[in-house]
């Protein structure tokens, strides 16, 4: 079963802030009704109460929030911005979302030990960002 | 002694799993066994839930109220964690 659709695979030049970010990250998931309106609102008010701890790597972030602020179906969005997304207090910034929406504590596992695997590789990440069109960034991620 | 690991991030199912996912594989890498890994929410948190917590560098002053514990700026680099977690062994 895959986690990732190519419809919510996207490529955007770049947000207003880190917030605007997050909700054009969260809305290819909301559009297909994977997740409630109110998610993007948890992920923004995490992030606003514990700081950004949803970036992982230097460029990558992985926004998510708990099932109970608004999951619905366990699915995977990719945004790619072609401008650095700043947060608020952190010097790492980020260009690559890779949105979570998981339903429960552990449908979402098998695809984030693929998602790391992928990502803990420095040169894929560098190719990753340059990808120039939305087909040839789904299929960095397509086995997910 | 560490005997168990607690990483944890603010929704307890994300980034906390990452990091449990390559805290495994550095402690593989540094042969250390006898080790249980596990992932949580910052509520989860508390003194004497874990010997070690690991979080991302920004949670860290959370962490540290409850114990000893290490901050990661990049959760999928092994190396990074690796060595943090050799001084944390070390300073056993």
């Amino acid at each position: 079963m895959s986690l990732l659709k190519k419809e919510n695979v996207q490529i955007c030049e770049s947000a207003d802030n880190w917030r605007d970010a997050i909700r054009i990250s969260v809305r290819p998931l909301e559009q297909g009704g994977y997740v409630e309106s109110c998610y993007k609102d948890g992920i923004i008010e995490n992030v606003e109460k514990l700081g950004p701890y949803i970036i992982i790597a230097d460029h990558i972030a992985l926004p998510h929030a708990r099932p109970e602020q608004g999951a619905v179906k366990t699915q995977i969005g990719i945004t790619l911005f072609r401008q650095d997304i700043e947060f608020d207090g952190k010097e790492t910034t980020a260009r690559l979302f890779v949105t979570l929406a998981a339903k429960d504590n552990n449908s979402h596992l098998d695809a984030l030990v693929q998602i790391s695997e992928l990502l803990s590789d420095e040169d894929k990440v560098e190719r990753i960002l340059k990808a120039p069109d939305v087909q040839t960034l789904y299929h960095y991620f397509e086995r997910i | 002694m560490i005997k168990k690991i607690l990483c944890f991030c603010g929704s307890g199912l994300g980034t906390s799993f990452v990091m449990e996912m390559n805290v495994k594989k550095a402690l593989k890498n540094l042969g250390i066994e006898g080790v249980t890994v596990d992932h949580s929410t910052i509520d989860d948190v508390l003194p004497g839930a874990a010997d070690l917590f690991v979080c991302s560098a920004d949670l860290l002053p959370n962490a540290q109220k409850a114990g000893k514990a290490i901050g990661l700026n990049n959760m999928v680099a092994v190396k990074e964690i690796q060595e943090k977690l050799k001084l944390a062994f070390e300073e056993e």
